[in-house]
């Protein structure tokens, strides 16, 4: 039988110290390079298996203390704030990370830690639109954008964390008004992904749209004339809705503390270029600075309501998004 | 045989009880239901899905029956130039994931796409063409990539009707339209009855290639309440809804099918004699399947190594090899076991033609109905249970290449089932009576003369089989160990975030590796219509 030595294997590598596992949603070529640097300088050797954020709780939930993972990673908020919700995590003891993170970028009980900072903002057709006429998220669901605004689908986790941030501003009656706003502008059927929004706006399907800004840079990179521009959503109000790719410790985690010290390594001015910058994020350690691909977007200002809230209210989004009929 | 018989029993049973553990763990859902989420759901979010997912389904039915039907039909019956080109290339779509197929699809026919955008251009227009992101679209897409169920099972059934049938209603002067419509259809109706549920299962459970479109559906409505409302329990109660919604449909199909003759005239390896058509028909013939195959296989192909040479510099290395190997591993294992499964409570059923083992087949399909993460999370509680139960919490079942094997079998038994217990009702029961008899009690002879009627249904089974495994992705994801990463799980790496066009290498090396088997079937059968 050929499984029979991997099984030994797997009992050997549990016994050994110097190994961290870990089970991410963020996907193999963001997180490995960064990997086998801290394999490097410490000789911890990090494992890991990638799948949606959904069926990585259940995994956990479902082994409870066997589980091999010692961390969470994910790539929003909501559901770090679910995973701790259901009891999955641990609170977190540094001083390290309490620095290096903004509050509002970490769980108010210190349970899990943003990573990075995914910026949700507005996007325009620079040749239909100047910068002048956009404002806010809010003002898009305004008149003067009837056909001309495209939305990526409400099954990504973004905007429902992005409506979560206005009912946490704004309230659910008003928010529910914003989104409903935003249906009835809609240029064309919403999309799978921000990628291809930006193309449509690209080519002037619509004048403008909302999409996380690596998505931008990407596109960018490969069509350096895109008639794309960047706006910076709710500078005079309360900011940018920013979400996060974060991390906490499992519950029941065997290498605990070689988990929070690779954790504080993460948010450490030397890992955070490499973390965030392979992706065109945005570091969370406000001493790092973003890296020079996206410099040129300029500085903005974040919205500093707690992204735990992005999980606290996202059953309220979506079902808000539905009865909005926002698909 | 009694030992035979006995054994084959047992091991049917044993089957059934490992399917069916994942699949109550979903119906336990039941017992505890959210009725606020269930009260909104069903004021906002329902209705229009269900709506969606008739229409849905009617509509790939149709598509993948015309399809499948016409294309087995003429590659069986008719004798046309690059005849040999396209029965090889009717097989190969399957090769490609619906999902990579509806991006494709997308990327350029969508108002947006390349080729939507260059026809704008080319003709000048000052307004945009429509999008392919509609019913028609999603229908379409999923029509081109599950005919090949159909077109196999039929083609399964009209090779081995036997030609003495087919002589025997010329002979009576029956046209060809009449001996088609009355003789082929009618004696091959639980095959492409097979195939049809098949592709319900895949349009049911498909949440890919509906999101890429932007179509919701009952899957949609799944995912949302799992990932979105976060209800799990939600999520698995609609689960069972549509598990019980499938075995209503294969409790009707049993029924339809039921006391009925589907034994063959005459000698069942003997291939039908093929017409040579006329010129114009044969025009026509070559014309159609041309723009299927372009359609379904080489538009997408096309694609996939356009993009492909992109990706090939920045991600190309060794690494590539051991996803392969590891794909390549994953896939024969889980061929042996199903079709050892399938094979063997094929044969039971047969012999007892009983509620009970017809009961037990169908219970035993049921893992190919459910959405895949759902019945990931179903098999890993199982897996895992198994786990803490008998090895103290060690990772034996759950996090092995034998979860996955497991996991596998769970989820695509009915693939392999489906082809092969249809085989065993060519065989008529007096046939079967001599060849137990004859072969007294040896296992091995009575194999070796059983071998022929069922060689053609077990290769199509496990080719099937192969290209299900290579592709399939949520249990992959959940169950595999650490580092154990395949070529699906790749391309789950590359789509997670939004890189599609990098997804192409990876789906490149899925379909040549589908070619090896495809090519095996396409041999044999080839041969063995040859041999007349």
């Amino acid at each position: 039988m050929k499984t029979l030595p991997l099984f030994f294997l797997l009992f050997s590598m549990s016994l050994n110290a110097k190994e961290i596992f870990i089970y991410s949603a963020r996907n193999e070529q963001l997180i490995k390079p960064l990997f086998d640097l801290y394999k490097k300088e410490t000789g911890v050797d990090v494992k890991f298996v990638t799948d949606k954020e959904g069926p990585l709780l259940q995994k956990l939930k479902a082994e409870g203390e066997n589980t091999q993972a010692d961390i969470l990673l994910t790539v929003d908020a909501g559901n770090l704030w679910q995973a701790n919700n259901e009891q999955l995590l641990k609170p977190i003891k540094s001083k390290v990370l309490m620095a290096n993170i903004p509050a509002h970028l970490r769980d108010p009980k210190n349970n899990w830690f943003g990573m990075s900072i995914r910026a949700r903002t507005i996007f325009y057709n620079k040749e239909k639109v100047k910068p002048e006429m956009l404002s806010t998220y809010e003002d898009l669901a305004s008149e003067k954008w009837k056909n001309k605004l495209c939305l990526r689908t409400s099954n990504k986790v973004y905007n429902q964390s992005l409506v979560a941030m206005l009912i946490a501003e704004l309230g659910e009656e008003k928010a529910e008004k914003i989104v409903s706003g935003w249906v009835k502008n809609l240029a064309t059927t919403v999309f799978s992904d921000d990628t291809k929004l930006l193309e449509a706006i690209d080519a002037g399907l619509c004048d403008v749209g909302i999409a996380n800004t690596y998505y931008y840079g990407r596109l960018l990179k490969e069509k350096p004339d895109l008639k794309v521009g960047i706006f910076w959503a709710n500078q005079k109000a309360r900011g940018v809705h920013v979400n996060i790719s974060g991390a906490g410790v499992t519950k029941y985690a065997k290498n605990e503390k070689e988990a929070i010290k690779f954790l504080e390594w993460l948010s450490s001015e030397k890992a955070q270029n490499l973390f965030v910058d392979e992706n065109m994020e945005y570091p969370v350690n406000p001493k790092i600075k973003p890296s020079n691909k996206i410099k040129d977007w300029g500085p903005f200002k974040q919205n500093l309501i707690n992204v735990s809230k992005a999980g606290e209210l996202q059953l309220s989004a979506v079902k808000l998004m539905d009865r909005a009929q926002y698909k | 045989m009694l030992k035979l018989l006995s054994f084959s029993k047992l091991i049917s049973l044993l089957m059934a009880i490992v399917v069916i553990i994942p699949i109550a763990i979903i119906y336990f859902s039941l017992l505890n239901i959210d009725y606020a989420i269930w009260y909104h759901l069903n004021s906002f979010v329902l209705p229009e899905l269900i709506a969606n997912t008739v229409k849905l389904v009617i509509g790939v039915s149709l598509g993948t029956i015309v399809l499948g039907v016409s294309l087995s039909y003429i590659n069986t019956f008719f004798e046309f130039r690059g005849k040999k080109f396209f029965t090889f290339f009717a097989l190969m779509p399957m090769s490609i994931p619906a999902y990579i197929m509806a991006f494709v699809y997308v990327a350029l026919f969508d108002t947006t796409g390349l080729w939507s955008l260059k026809i704008k251009e080319a003709l000048a227009l000052d307004f945009f063409l429509p999008s392919i992101r509609n019913f028609y679209g999603i229908t379409l897409v999923l029509s081109l990539s599950f005919y090949p169920y159909v077109y196999l099972l039929a083609r399964n059934s009209f090779l081995n009707i036997g030609s003495k049938a087919i002589e025997a209603t010329t002979m009576l002067g029956l046209s060809r339209f009449e001996t088609f419509y009355r003789v082929i259809l009618p004696l091959s109706g639980p095959w492409i009855l097979s195939g049809l549920i098949l592709t319900l299962m895949e349009t049911l459970g498909d949440f890919g290639a509906v999101s890429i479109f932007n179509y919701s559906t009952f899957t949609t409505a799944i995912y949302r309440s799992w990932f979105g409302l976060f209800s799990l329990k939600t999520a698995q109660q609609l689960a069972s809804i549509l598990i019980s919604l499938v075995s209503l449909l294969m409790i009707l199909g049993y029924v339809i099918s039921k006391n009925k003759n589907f034994s063959t005239v005459g000698k069942s390896s003997v291939s039908p004699r093929t017409i040579k058509v006329g010129f114009i028909s044969e025009i026509f013939i070559i014309l159609y399947s041309s723009i299927v195959s372009l359609m379904a296989f080489f538009i997408p192909l096309a694609m996939i190594i356009y993009w492909s040479i992109y990706a090939i510099k920045a991600d190309l290395d060794s690494r590539f090899f051991t996803f392969l190997s590891n794909s390549l591993e994953i896939a024969t294992y889980s061929v042996i076991v199903i079709i050892f499964f399938s094979l063997t409570m094929s044969y039971a059923t047969r012999k007892y033609q009983g509620v009970i083992g017809q009961l037990i087949k169908n219970i035993s399909s049921l893992g190919y109905a459910v959405p895949g993460s759902v019945l990931a999370v179903g098999i890993f509680i199982f897996l895992n249970f198994m786990d803490s139960t008998f090895f103290n919490g060690a990772k034996i079942f759950s996090g092995s290449i034998l979860a996955m094997i497991i996991g596998m079998s769970i989820r695509f038994l009915t693939i392999g089932l489906s082809p092969i217990s249809n085989s065993f009702l060519r065989i008529s029961n007096s046939q079967l009576a001599v060849l137990e008899l004859n072969q007294n009690s040896k296992l091995k002879n009575f194999i070796k003369a059983l071998a022929p009627m069922i060689k053609v249904s077990t290769m199509s089974a496990s080719l099937m089989v192969f290209v299900e495994v290579i592709k399939e992705m949520p249990i992959s994801l959940m169950t595999r160990p650490f580092g154990k990463e395949t070529l699906s799980i790749r391309i789950f790496e590359l789509t997670s975030e939004g890189e599609w066009e990098r997804a192409a290498l990876p789906s490149l090396f899925l379909i040549v590796i589908s070619l090896i088997p495809t090519f095996i079937l396409y041999i044999n059968t080839e041969i063995k219509a040859e041999k007349l």
